[in-house]
């Protein structure tokens, strides 16, 4: 950090409205609960819960993560999706006492599923609140969303990490919650619908953690990284910037050629914009993305384009697949009322 | 006995403070950068911890400062946590403990600490991880006992075998964690969980040794 040059403020490598780095994910929070006390409260440190719970018991849904990804994980926080995040420090998952809160909320006594993005940090702490969980004599299991296919080849799909196809997740199995399915059945339908879902991003510009005072990474003038995490890990490969389209074009080609022989069927495709990048660019992303994937045979069902899970002020954004059958279509297309996800 | 395990505690999280930026730079090559900052959290929990028990004896002080690691999340909490709350297992395992530092106790906890990291994220030495510098410290001391070195000794050389060790990650491939996934890209900078490890241990040492040394020409005198 440097040092703060006579107002006090932040001075780091991007300009942030933050006041001390350290207090950055506490104040958003209570900023967020304050924001929407309609929908959800800030039910202990770092736990955001539904603002009223189900009317009938049913299958606890837990997600978390690291926080600087906003929306994600609190705004997905409601009636058909989670009943409450576990939120860490800034791309640092949250710790096992944190994630314990949060089960405690959503448990009412059939059970529960945490959902997280495949990560080291993520792993170990939801599997120790798990063991507490379970100690306490709750039932846990877990869904770790693996859909970016630019982090592991297809053989070691257990190693990808998880990026905006976290909100597929979520979504397919907060319905399947909702609708009182059984803890083994919502746990079916995250792991389908994770099988389900690719994603693929690319990054124009980094991000920086609040007090690192540089950015997670840098990227030239008219550089542009393929295949970035949303904690800012660079990606596969680097190169000049290209037209949308062609981007496009690079990441549909990329998720197709993982997904196998799949032509004819209905999907989701969602858009993700990484913080910095304009809506107008994320349309402009989802039309070439479209056209992509209906030039190889696919016919887009529902669409999502918007900011659903940022990397702080990273500039750039990410392009998700999901091929649907009946089921997942129908969870997907159900009703939700999260401050972030509305249908 | 010397400087307490309290000083020598409250110095490692003056290091951490103090290696913020440099953590945070390192990471951010290969991963996310937020190792300096989430460090810092731990620093300051730790600090609490501290403050919070103040008549606590050493293996009870270590049991509540890996807690407060743990309260940090990410992959490092759980990380500091178990290899603390071993390390404090085998002080509390160590007959009667007096104070005294001996090899051996230390060789027991750098042992425990070891056994519990690798237990609980499967690297292995060369993975380009926190053991890297671990594993280094444990063996230095294993040597030193075998050649029944002067505890103080024994303890500068673990010392420098931790950051020989941190310094050495520089060449290697990431291959656990999130910085495993720029593989060759990780090449040509030391670990970041390797070298706040280094730095903590470090600090301590010193701190413990310039207390030993003072007491030495105090009793000289």
């Amino acid at each position: 950090m440097t040092a703060a040059q006579g107002t006090g403020a932040y001075h780091g490598f991007y300009k942030k409205l933050i006041n001390d780095p350290f207090d950055a994910v506490d104040e958003a929070l209570e900023g967020f609960a304050g924001a929407h006390s309609d929908l959800v409260r800030l039910s202990a440190p770092h736990v955001i819960a539904r603002r009223v719970a189900a009317s009938a018991p049913k299958v606890g849904l837990v997600i978390g993560g690291g926080s600087g990804h906003e929306p994600a994980f609190a705004g997905y926080v409601g009636r058909g999706m989670a009943d409450a995040a576990a939120c860490g420090n800034v791309f640092a998952s949250p710790p096992p006492d944190v994630i314990l809160n949060a089960i405690h909320e959503a448990s009412s006594g059939r059970g529960v599923l945490m959902g997280y993005g495949n990560y080291a940090g993520d792993v170990l702490n939801f599997g120790l609140a798990a063991e507490l969980a379970i100690a306490e004599g709750i039932e846990v299991r877990e869904i770790r969303v693996t859909d970016d296919v630019a982090s592991a080849a297809p053989q070691e799909i257990e190693k990808r990490r998880g990026i905006a196809g976290d909100i597929i997740v979520f979504k397919c199995a907060g319905a399947a919650a909702e609708r009182g399915d059984s803890l083994a059945e919502v746990e079916r339908i995250a792991v389908e619908a994770n099988l389900a879902t690719r994603s693929m991003g690319v990054a124009l510009a980094g991000c920086e953690v609040p007090g690192a005072g540089r950015p997670t990474f840098e990227l030239g003038a008219d550089e542009i990284s393929i295949g970035m995490g949303v904690h800012g890990e660079p990606g596969i490969s680097r190169g000049p910037l290209e037209p949308a389209d062609a981007i496009a074009g690079a990441l549909v080609a990329a998720i197709v050629a993982d997904m196998g022989p799949q032509a004819g069927r209905e999907i989701a495709l969602l858009v993700n914009g990484l913080g910095a990048t304009a809506t107008m660019d994320q349309y402009i992303l989802y039309r070439g993305a479209r056209r992509a994937l209906e030039a190889a045979g696919f016919h887009v069902a529902r669409s999502y384009v918007g900011e659903y899970i940022t990397s702080l002020e990273m500039a750039g954004a990410s392009v998700t697949v999901t091929t649907l059958n009946d089921e997942l279509h129908e969870l997907l297309d159900a009703p939700a009322r999260t401050t972030r996800f509305v249908q | 006995m010397t400087a307490s395990l309290r000083d020598c505690i409250l110095a490692a999280a003056d290091a951490v403070d103090a290696g913020r930026d440099e953590l945070g730079r390192l990471d951010a090559v290969a991963g996310d950068g937020d190792h300096g900052l989430t460090m810092a959290h731990g620093a300051r929990a730790v600090r609490r911890a501290l403050e919070e028990n103040r008549e606590a004896p050493p293996a009870d002080l270590l049991a509540k400062v890996a807690m407060a690691m743990a309260s940090i999340g990410g992959a490092i909490g759980p990380i500091y946590a178990t290899g603390l709350l071993k390390t404090a297992g085998a002080i509390r395992a160590s007959e009667s403990w007096d104070g005294a530092v001996t090899l051996d106790r230390l060789l027991a906890c750098a042992d425990a600490a070891v056994g519990a990291v690798t237990a609980l994220g499967h690297a292995k030495p060369g993975d380009k991880t926190i053991l890297d510098a671990m594993t280094p410290l444990a063996e230095s001391l294993r040597a030193s006992e075998a050649e029944a070195l002067p505890v103080d000794e024994a303890i500068s050389r673990a010392r420098d075998a931790a950051l020989a060790g941190a310094a050495a990650t520089s060449g290697m491939i990431a291959s656990i964690g999130r910085a495993a996934r720029l593989g060759e890209q990780s090449r040509g900078t030391p670990d970041a969980g390797a070298t706040s490890f280094a730095m903590i241990v470090r600090a301590a040492v010193d701190t413990y040794l310039a207390a030993a040394r003072e007491q030495t020409s105090g009793t000289a005198r």
